[in-house]
This record gives structure tokens, sequence and C-alpha cells, in this order.
């Protein structure tokens, strides 16, 4: 058998897995350690979401020591097969599609020679170039096409990789974020990217208004999504300080439970940030703006209704529908053309065949 | 049917005590459809009360006390006594509810119905009206008591400041368990508390500040306890109260106290 004829065995076997959906999809994904965190968590959104609708998506770790994610996500997300890089020695075909988030650039050059459907995954954009080879560019590793979460990233993204073709997928906020049913409580959901934000916006605020050293802040981290949400809810304001954030989900989630959110705006601004919140460029004024919340807010001072409606309209475009809605197009749409382009390339390998 | 009883006792009536009384039906006006007031008086001023046309809107209950003990914790008994709606709330003279006091009330006896005690956070303001401090929000804070929200016995054996007027009691209840001791001197509403969750009383915060209580008004009874030399306390008798509101209030009913020097 000659060369060609081996490429076309390869191309037709490449086809028929697509056509049966058997190529895999591949997320690459990192191992929080048992640490929820968002932007995994809408890795394993997508997947699942393309498992459930046929694909053969797969979550892929480094190795067998990647601890999961069945302590905070719930148990539907269990469906999705871990396989591993080192461990399970995967071949990643012509006709699979691989993920891989921006913070893994390291692994671009060894990926190079894949010629899989490669794909950028771009959630936090100021972790681009962490790990990115100073002045080199994705494409140069093959890597041409790229999802993100917002307009905003996908306008960056294409200042700096303009022959990358970017798709947004927002992610979206669960149906078990609703506004609590039971009284509200005197809490504070904070959620800081930075541990030494997050200690001094407290002791200031005690220090500062130590008439409201009761008020207790919930410190969101090391809980399960549900967990999470019904702590979230019954808190009668959220502080959310990220300056690296993209998307900003937390705030959502606030806004999706009606409860309001003094923020710091992030370096980048989200596409939905508007008159939602008590929002501020000014990091000193947190402390004043959160105080001066609470104090009403112990009087029986509302939000102005106009204030509610913002945030509940500014969270109906990140419905799970959306999402999967955009998940299903985006990657049906990069398999589509990556299955053209392979029955393009067998056209072309058969008719030299003939001549 | 009105629910809530507000009582108001009044045991004097001079220039500056109708303004300040003025103020405290004031802030129970708007609350004129779902609560009634009961003011408790001496026999002698009843008439003098009625005059004073307190209020177009109120439904006003004018209780008379024709005994000898006219005091502020007697007063209070009385309108207990007398009380006939679900629940009751106290309104020191000088003081006020605020105006969400009536919404936050209701709203947490709806939601929380295994509760006979609601506590809202008191703001304490000088004569001038500046804010001195909160009363009551400390059930809040994170670890204090058992459960957070909630007032236990074991924390009151503790802290003793907290505030009953201004609270919404639901009437059977504190029927049942007994009322204010008119022989405690300074600590007869820790007692009540002490007496309330030693008897399995779920006594509930409300984060709202829901009354305005003024401290230390010049003539006023804790006022005179510091500083009116013929019924000032001094420490030993601050410390005999207080243990003896630990002492007693195992018992439902007063029991004869004599303060002895040590």
């Amino acid at each position: 058998m000659n060369k060609n004829q081996t490429n076309i065995e390869k191309l037709e076997s490449a086809l028929g897995r697509l056509e049966n959906k058997e190529s895999v999809i591949y997320f690459l994904t990192y191992d929080t350690k048992n640490n929820p965190r968002a932007s995994v968590k809408n890795i394993y959104d997508m997947a699942l979401v393309l498992k459930e609708n046929g694909y053969n998506a797969k979550i892929l770790v480094e190795d067998n020591t990647y601890t999961g994610v069945q302590n905070w996500l719930t148990e539907e997300y269990l469906k999705l097969d871990v396989v591993s890089i080192k461990d399970d020695k995967i071949e990643i075909m012509v006709d699979d599609v691989i993920v891989v988030p921006e913070h893994y650039s390291n692994v671009l050059p060894q990926l190079t020679n894949v010629k899989s459907v490669k794909v950028i995954l771009v959630q936090q954009k100021d972790y681009i170039f962490e790990t990115l080879s100073i002045g080199s560019k994705w494409s140069d590793y093959g890597f041409d096409k790229a999802i993100t979460t917002t307009e905003e990233s996908k306008k960056y993204i294409l200042e700096y990789f303009p022959e990358s073709l970017v798709h947004i997928i927002p992610p979206f906020i669960g149906e078990n974020f609703t506004p609590s049913e039971n009284t509200i409580k005197p809490f504070v959901a904070i959620s800081c990217r930075d541990r030494l934000i997050h200690r001094k916006l407290i002791s200031e605020f005690y220090l500062k208004y130590p008439q409201l050293r009761w008020i207790t802040f919930r410190d969101m981290v090391q809980m399960t999504y549900n967990e999470f949400s019904e702590a979230l809810k019954e808190c009668m304001v959220s502080v959310w300080v990220d300056d690296e954030s993209t998307f900003g989900t937390f705030p959502l989630e606030s806004m999706k439970c009606g409860v309001p959110i003094v923020g710091k705006i992030p370096n980048s601004e989200p596409d939905w940030m508007d008159e939602n919140g008590l929002w501020t460029y000014d990091i000193n004024k947190l402390v004043d703006i959160l105080a001066t919340y609470i104090l009403a807010w112990l009087e029986g001072v509302e939000l102005t209704e106009e204030v509610k409606d913002k945030m509940k309209s500014t969270v109906i475009p990140y419905t799970k529908e959306n999402h999967n809605n955009k998940t299903l197009s985006v990657f049906g749409s990069l398999i589509s053309i990556r299955t053209e382009s392979i029955k393009t390339a067998l056209t072309n390998l058969k008719q030299e065949e003939t001549v | 049917m009105k629910k809530i009883t507000i009582l108001l006792p009044v045991h004097k009536l001079d220039e500056d005590d109708i303004i300040m009384l003025k103020n405290a039906v004031d802030s129970v006006e708007d609350f004129h459809n779902d609560v009634k007031l009961s003011i408790v008086s001496p026999k002698k001023l009843k008439a003098q009360l009625v005059d004073l046309g307190l209020s177009g809107k109120l439904e006003i209950n004018f209780i008379e006390n024709t005994t000898n003990q006219t005091d502020f914790t007697s007063q209070v008994n009385l309108g207990i006594e007398k009380c006939d709606t679900e629940w009751f709330s106290i309104l020191e003279m000088d003081d006020e509810y605020t105006k969400v006091w009536l919404t936050a009330v209701s709203e947490y006896a709806h939601n929380y119905k295994d509760v006979d005690v609601f506590l809202p956070i008191v703001k304490d303001v000088n004569v001038e009206g500046s804010f001195l401090s909160f009363t009551n929000e400390s059930v809040w804070a994170y670890g204090f008591t058992e459960t957070q929200g909630y007032l236990d016995n074991e924390v009151l054996l503790e802290y003793q400041n907290y505030q009953t007027s201004g609270g919404l009691y639901r009437t059977e209840v504190i029927k049942e368990n007994g009322s204010f001791k008119d022989n405690l001197k300074l600590t007869f509403s820790y007692e009540l508390l002490l007496r309330l969750t030693h008897n399995g009383v779920k006594v509930m915060g409300i984060p709202k500040i829901g009354y305005q209580h003024v401290n230390f008004r010049e003539n006023s009874l804790f006022w005179s306890y510091k500083n009116d030399d013929k019924i000032k306390l001094n420490e030993d008798e601050v410390k005999f109260w207080l243990d003896t509101a630990k002492k007693e209030f195992f018992f439902k009913n007063k029991r004869e106290i004599t303060y002895t020097q040590a």
C-alpha cells in the first residue's frame, strides 16, 4: 500500500468517526485540588452538554493524580470520562478536537504536530501571556481558533491574534441561584481573588465601623456548588474584588439571587456591567460604600425597583439553555468545517490516485 | 383583627413627658391598621391622657392602674394581664419605634413560627438624638451564641446588655412563663430574658433597627439609679441585683428579696 492509499484509509476512517460522533472532543483541564473554580465548572458544562447531545466529549488531565470535581459539583458531571495524558497515553487524531485553556499555553509547542482541531479557551484574558513564549502566537502552534466568554475579551484577542477565529460562549448562571424564600441575614458574601485584599477589606470595615463588628463576612470558598448558592442567597449584600476577572460569575450569581453587589470594577469591564450594582473604580471607597449600604439596610431601606429590575434583566442572557445552544452551535460548526476539509482532502487524494 | 398590642406605661405627666409621649405615640401612628395601643397609667392621669387627643387613627385603650405600684414593671405587667392580642410590645415613653419595625416583626413572626420573642436592634441615642450604640445586635455576631441570631441562656449569664422594650412577645407564652418581677431593681428585664431562655422559649434577634432608645435621660429610671442620691445604687448593689437575677430566673413568680450591704 502506497502513502496515498494509507492516507486515504486514515481519512476515511476519520470521516467515519466524525459521522458516527466517535471523534473525541478533549477539554484540557487543570486540577483544582478540590477547590471550586468557576472556570473549571464552565469547562465541565461545555463538555457535559456536548456529551448529552451525543458527542464524545472527555476531560483531559495531566495524570492520574487528578482529584476531580466530585467534591464540589453535582453527580451529573461524573458522567464525563476523564483521561490522562501520561497514564492513558491518548492519541489525538485528525478528527478530534482539543480545547486548551489559556493558562496552559506552555503545552502548545508539544501540540504543534497534532493535526486535530485546536482551540484555545480564554476565560481569563490576563492569563493569555502568562505561559506563552514571549513574542509567539497561538497560530505558531496550529491554534487558529479561540473560544472566549465576552465581547470585550474577543476584541482583545483579535487585537493581538488577528488570525484567530473567535467564538463567544458565555458561562451560565445555574438555576440553583434564586432569591431566598426566607428572611435575609446580616451576612456579607465576600469574593476577592487576592486574599490580602480580602483580609484588608474586612479589617478596615471592622476598624472604621466598630458598631458593625457583629456583621458576618462569609468567605465564599471551599463550598460545593449547591452550598455556595444556598450560602449566597441568605446574604444581605455581596462584595466582589477581582481585577483580573474577564466574565465575573460571582456578581451575576449574586444578582440572580437578588443580592445587591458592592464591587470594584475590574481592569476589563465585563459586558454586563451597568447600573446593576454599587460599582467603583476606587478600591479605597469600597468599605464606605459597603457600610453605607449596610446601615441603610438595617434601617429598612430597600434597593429601588429600577436597580432590582436591572439586576434581573442583567442575568437573563446567562441561562443554561443559551449556553447549551451556543456550545452546540460552536462545536457543531468546528466539527462540520473539519468534516468538510477532510472530505475535500479525501477527494483530492482520490483524484491523485486515479491520475 | 389586630394582632399586636403596644403597651405604653405612663407614670407621670409633666410638660416634658407630654412632648416625649406624643413622639412615642407618633411613632406608632403609621401602624394603626395592625396594632392597638394600651396606655397604662395611674388612675389620676387617665383624664389628662384622654384629653391630650394623642391620635386620630390609633385604637387606644386606657388602662387604669388603681394600685399603689405605678413603677414601670408594674404598669407593663398590668398591660400584659389585660392584653387580648396574640402579640404585644413595650414602648417606653421617651422612646420611638422606627418605620421598619412593623414590617420587620411581621415578617419574622410569619417566617419563624417557633419563636415567641423577637428583639429588634435598638439604636441607643443621647438626649440630643445622636447615635451612641446598638443593643441586641450581638446575637448576630458569628460564634457568639449557640445559634447565630438567637439569644441563649448561657450567653445571657455572661452578657446582660439586652433591651426588652421594642421587642415582640407572644402574649400567652409570657403569661405562662410570668412577666416582669417588680421587686427586682435594675435587672428586671435581664431576669425575664434569663427565665424565658431557661424555660426553652426561643428568643430571636431581628437584624433591623426597629426601636430607638434614649439612654440615660435625666430623671429616667436608669439615670436615677446612677445619679439620684435618693435611689442611687452603689457598685455592690449593682452586683447584688445582677446576682439576684441569676438566682431568681428559675422561679416564675417573684420572691421576697432584701438587699443587705455586704
